[in-house]
């Protein structure tokens, strides 16, 4: 705009230096740009990644924050809470050796064991007063803000080692998944609200049909956490397994399931898993499908365990999959997604009918967190 | 917070140098037209970008920042009789979970549950999808 002001005060003939004047300009820039211009790109990705990290971290922040808060309206918490947070929020797991895969899926499961009963213990030592079900929503909620903190820093990690290399290709590597990290950030300041209130969230809809077909019926614990209950449906002698709500814990349901099928020596007709499912863009939110196979997500213990048995005693297996998008899957639960688990009890219902027999026992476990649903 | 207070800062700043810039460009216009009558081309299309810039810089700097992270959603409570066919709902209260027991039915005296808790998504978020 100084140039506009610059042009005015020219007199008419000066034009003509001018001209000149702007065709040097015009060949710097080309010659700049042409040298420095992924330079330059690199400066803009540089503030497009700082602008991320900003919200990050007061996303960050406001985990923390929250998660303290939490855990002192509970009850009467201990003097040092800020720094046993804080240390909490730095944990790290180190996953087990692969080099020799023998039993890995052991060792690994040792590792969640170890991990879940050591987190569960600091809320215990934090909140001594707590119940279960808010020792297990406390855990939750400390699990977003390690996410979220391990987040932050990641991404802190690549901006700044970008910033003093300048490296194009290393800001490239974190620009790339910039818009998947927000979501999922995003996603996880939602679950917060969840967890701390103790919503159901979308994961939970496996957990929700197997509560649905359970309820009012006797249940007992078979493995930690888990609980199975005999249910007749259609004449059929419905084994029931899904976590133990309504606190905040996804149980073992992989174990749970080999227990059953070893008490019953293998004489299961059908296991039937239902769970919730990442749906892919465009996919509607609630709509119920079919498939073959473990329907378990997680770190893969579980899964690995339902294989292994059920191909032991070659036992088929169907899945039920809720399809819900990547923020609702730890988000409250949406309308759409109560309406699939009507539907998908209805599903369970007909596979029965359709392939087992009056007598056969069937396995049927909802997958999930089951936060905010009893059973 | 203080995070937050910086940025506001600088937007702040942003936002005065915009209307100083504004401001320049309409003298300049005006001076150019009342002293020469005849439109020079280059100062009007410099002009006239720099007034739109601003502008623009000035709305975008106005515009409140959305935040649709913190906002509250709403979630209802869906209570139903074990019995009867009795249903109501409700908006979530702290402490509710599927199948608890609420309460005894109006209708018929048996036990009231809740029977689902969700949330309704809003347009903006079911557009985006
Ligand atoms: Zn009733």
């Amino acid at each position: 705009m100084f140039t506009g002001v610059l042009v005015s005060c020219m007199q008419q003939g000066a034009q003509q230096d001018i001209g000149w004047v702007f065709q040097l300009v015009w060949i710097v820039v080309l010659v700049v740009v042409w040298i420095y211009g992924q330079r330059i790109q690199t400066v803009l990705m540089l503030r497009e990644i700082e602008r991320s990290l900003k919200k990050l971290k007061v996303m960050r922040d406001r985990s923390r924050q929250m998660a303290i808060s939490a855990i002192k309206e509970i009850g009467k918490p201990s003097e040092d809470l800020e720094t046993r947070v804080d240390r909490i929020l730095e944990h790290v797991d180190i996953e087990p050796v692969t080099l020799d895969p023998t039993g890995v899926i052991r060792r690994l499961e040792h590792i969640i064991d170890v991990r879940e009963f050591r987190l569960k213990d600091e809320v215990k030592q934090m909140v001594p007063e707590a119940d279960e079900t808010q020792i297990n929503n406390l855990t939750n909620v400390l699990e977003v803000a390690m996410a979220l903190n391990q987040i932050y820093k990641i991404v802190r990690h690549y901006y700044l080692m970008g910033k003093r290399t300048l490296s194009f290709y290393i800001l490239l590597q974190i620009q790339m998944i910039l818009p998947l990290i927000m979501r999922e950030s995003e996603a996880f300041i939602r679950a917060l609200r969840a967890f701390t209130l103790g919503q159901p969230i979308g994961d939970g809809a496996g957990a929700l049909v197997a509560a649905r077909l359970m309820y009012g019926k006797a249940k007992r614990i078979i493995v930690p956490d888990t609980i199975v209950s005999e249910v007749d449906i259609e004449g059929r002698k419905a084994y029931v397994i899904k976590a133990k709500g309504p606190g905040g814990n996804v149980g073992k349901p992989g174990e749970a399931i080999k227990q059953v099928l070893e008490e019953l020596n293998g004489n299961v007709a059908l296991i039937i898993m239902v769970d919730a499912a990442q749906k892919l863009e465009g996919e509607k939110s609630g709509e119920v499908i079919e498939g073959v196979g473990a329907a378990i997500g997680g770190p893969g213990v579980d899964k690995y365990k339902v294989e292994e048995v059920a191909t032991k005693y070659k036992v088929p297996f169907y899945a039920i999959l809720i399809k819900e998008g990547i923020e609702d899957v730890i988000s409250t639960m949406r309308k759409e997604i109560v309406d699939g688990v009507e539907e998908a009890i209805g599903r369970v219902k007909r596979i029965i009918l359709e392939k087992t027999k009056k007598g056969d026992a069937v396995i049927i476990a909802g997958i999930g967190n089951t936060i905010g649903i009893a059973q | 917070m203080n995070e937050e207070g910086k940025v506001r800062g600088a937007q702040v700043f942003l936002a005065i140098i915009a209307l100083i810039m504004l401001i320049i460009a309409i003298i300049a216009f005006i001076w150019e037209y009342t002293f020469h009558k005849m439109p020079n081309y280059i100062t009007v299309a410099l002009s006239m970008g720099t007034i739109l810039l601003s502008l623009y810089f000035v709305f975008q700097i106005i515009k409140k920042p959305q935040n649709i992270l913190f906002e509250q959603q709403k979630v209802s409570t869906v209570l139903r009789c074990v019995n009867c066919d009795y249903v109501s709902a409700r908006g979530f209260e702290k402490g509710d979970y599927i199948f608890k027991e609420v309460g005894v039915c109006p209708r018929c005296g048996s036990s009231l549950i809740v029977y689902s808790i969700f949330r309704e998504v809003n347009e903006k978020e079911q557009r985006s999808e």
